[in-house]
């Protein structure tokens, strides 16, 4: 019997609507697994300017590409908002992803300064990133984790590789989720803010789990987010996740992220 | 192999019968109920844990890390917590939490509203077996719960606790609640609204309230559902939820406010669920003054709560087992500076802040 591990990947889309676009819906496809299983976390919407007014909220439907929409009809992007905005940049994995003893992950992060102009008196944000994870052998929970224990690392990449991200010699973890400071300052108040630049995660064999690098949000959806943790989420192979949306707005561009596993061998 | 009715099946946390250990157990109710179990099965009597402990945390330049200690009085021979019971703890979750002292307008030159605990204090946890975060990391990295904000803007700190508890019908339930600021002359008499919530024997939801005025030196809460002493019927208690109601504060004054209640636990049957000298912070509140900008749904305003960004929530995937005679370091990093001044005192009068470590697991009984 095959056994599988679930690889973490982010698929991004940036949809563009140049103009009244009410006839012409925008379509993306959004494509994690190809000819693998993929098992979907969530998808969050973000679209610049987007208020409860009507004509300037996107209207969107979604569904499995092959497999028919959710709905015909178009629905406002808050509808389908079914999870709390996240504060602290926790990935939750609809699978366990195993970590073989021996291999050792590592993550890219960078920061810059927005906010105030010269807060050169202030502390700064310290890079770090930790996968909660638990032992195979006898459950025993174990962090797995990096970070740059001082100040100051502003725009420039930061590789966190330490060997507190490498998996136990005598047995592999189970990871299930996996947290990094999102994007700035949280909760709205004017204070230092920080924007995640960059986030990368690198795989044993250094392999990227997702494509682009510079993405703010990644772990921090600002819009809507949409639990898609469920059965009938999972896409088969050649199936990909689908999208299409209305605006009334002159131009709008909008957001998509869907983040999930893909099924590969152990 | 006996069968028996599936209404009875184990719940981790129902009271199984008389605890003969000594460990506090005052033994006068029986269910008969959940005391029926099969011949031969273990009888895994399993029971809430907690433990809060504050620290004050100096400045980074003077202090950078703090150990955790029971008597937060910087006495380095005594672990963060050490297992002397004769059960086997389980920690399920770990929070960190920063409320703001009474009057506060200030930390480190930034409005209580910047303060981020976040991102001001790295912890480093060491388990007798095994470091469970070797270095400091800060405490974002460990959050593993999104706090969220706007949906808790009218509810206060919750426990949820890992074991159901059965508090047998007409043993009452008790807390005792004491709150900082009680007694202001500036902020109208506060009540404190609790929920014991979960279900009965039969799965149907339960629910009993209380709601009390706190006193500073504390005050005895009693869940007595009728004159009987206790819920009428049995309460297998899943979730204790807290509410403050609204305080303004006088108009035109530059405060921001920090409440802070407290309570303790006693339950009715089995051993206690903390030490005697813990209390539990719930239900802080923040308010905010006129002088400043009208701050935002997600700032907090009139927030029941701990604003958001001020507690960290740590869940291991499986709980860390803390066997007795074994023990737990927690140690505190300052990344930031998290001192204050107080409003109409001296710039220079510079304070620490309290930080709550708390754990929350269960206790069960070696077999």
């Amino acid at each position: 019997m095959t056994e599988y591990n679930y690889l973490p990947t982010i698929k991004r889309a940036t949809l563009e609507s140049v103009g009244y676009r009410r006839q012409a819906p925008v379509r993306a496809l959004l494509d994690l697994g190809g000819n693998a299983r993929t098992f979907l976390t969530d998808v969050s919407f973000f679209a610049m300017g987007v208020g409860n007014r009507e004509g300037t909220n996107p209207l969107v439907r979604i569904g499995k590409w092959g497999q028919g929409l959710l709905t015909e009809a178009f629905y406002p992007l808050s509808l389908f908002n079914t999870k709390p905005r996240q504060e602290f940049g926790v990935w939750n994995f609809a699978k366990p992803y195993r970590l073989f003893p021996g291999e050792r992950l590592s993550a890219l992060v960078e920061y810059a300064e927005v906010g105030r102009g010269s807060p050169v008196t202030r502390d700064r944000t310290v890079p770090a990133v930790m996968f909660n994870a638990v032992r195979v052998v006898d459950k025993r929970p174990v962090l797995l984790y990096d970070n740059l224990d001082h100040r100051g690392v502003l725009g420039e990449g930061v590789r966190l590789a330490a060997e507190k991200l490498q998996c136990p010699a005598d047995s592999p973890v189970d990871i299930y989720s996996v947290v990094a400071q999102p994007t700035t300052n949280v909760g709205g108040s004017v204070g230092d803010n920080y924007a995640l630049e960059q986030l990368m995660i690198y795989g044993p064999d250094g392999r990227q789990w997702w494509d682009q690098k510079s993405w703010p949000c990644l772990f921090d959806p600002t819009g809507f987010i949409m639990d898609l943790n469920r059965p009938e989420w999972v896409l088969k192979p050649g199936e990909s996740f689908f999208c299409e949306f209305l605006t009334d707005a002159a131009s709008t561009d909008m957001t998509i992220v869907v983040r999930g596993q893909v099924e590969v061998s152990k | 192999m006996t069968l028996r009715d599936p209404r009875s099946a184990f719940v981790p946390g129902q009271w199984l019968g008389p605890v003969a250990n000594g460990t506090g157990h005052t033994g006068t109710a029986v269910n008969p109920l959940v005391t029926t179990k099969a011949v031969g099965e273990k009888a895994a009597k399993v029971y809430p844990w907690m433990m809060a402990v504050k620290v004050n945390m100096p400045s980074r330049s003077t202090s950078p890390t703090v150990r955790v200690t029971r008597t937060n009085a910087g006495n380095l021979g005594e672990p963060s917590f050490f297992n002397d019971l004769n059960r086997i703890v389980h920690i399920h979750e770990f929070r960190f939490l920063a409320a703001p002292p009474s009057n506060i307008i200030d930390v480190n030159g930034m409005s209580f509203f910047d303060f981020d605990l976040a991102r001001r204090f790295g912890v480093s946890i060491k388990h007798s077996d095994y470091d469970i975060v070797r270095d400091f990391l800060p405490l974002y990295a460990m959050a593993t719960d999104n706090n969220v904000s706007s949906p808790i803007l009218d509810s206060s700190l919750a426990f949820s606790l890992p074991t159901r508890y059965l508090n047998p019908a007409s043993s009452a339930f008790q807390m005792r609640v004491r709150s900082e600021f009680a007694s202001s002359s500036i902020l109208a008499t506060q009540n404190l609204g609790v929920a014991l919530c979960g279900s009965d024997n039969h799965d149907t939801p339960y629910i009993i309230t209380r709601s009390v005025a706190p006193s500073i030196n504390g005050t005895v809460l009693a869940f007595n559902e009728n004159t009987g002493g206790g819920p009428v019927k049995d309460l297998r208690i899943s979730d204790i939820n807290f509410n403050v109601s609204d305080i303004f504060d006088t108009p035109g004054t530059n405060y921001v406010w920090g409440l802070q209640n407290e309570v303790q636990f006693v339950p009715p049957e089995g051993p206690r669920w903390h030490a005697p000298n813990d209390w539990f912070p719930v239900a802080g509140i923040t308010n905010q003054g006129s002088s400043f900008a009208a701050p935002t749904v997600a700032q907090g305003n009139k927030t029941n709560g701990f604003v958001h960004q001020n507690q960290v929530i740590h869940r291991p995937i499986t709980p860390h087992v803390v066997t007795p005679r074994q023990q737990l370091d927690i140690s505190l990093k300052c990344y930031q500076d998290a001192s204050y001044t107080i409003t109409g005192e001296q710039p220079t009068d510079v304070y620490v802040t309290p930080i709550w470590v708390i754990m929350i697991g269960t206790q069960e009984a070696l077999v």
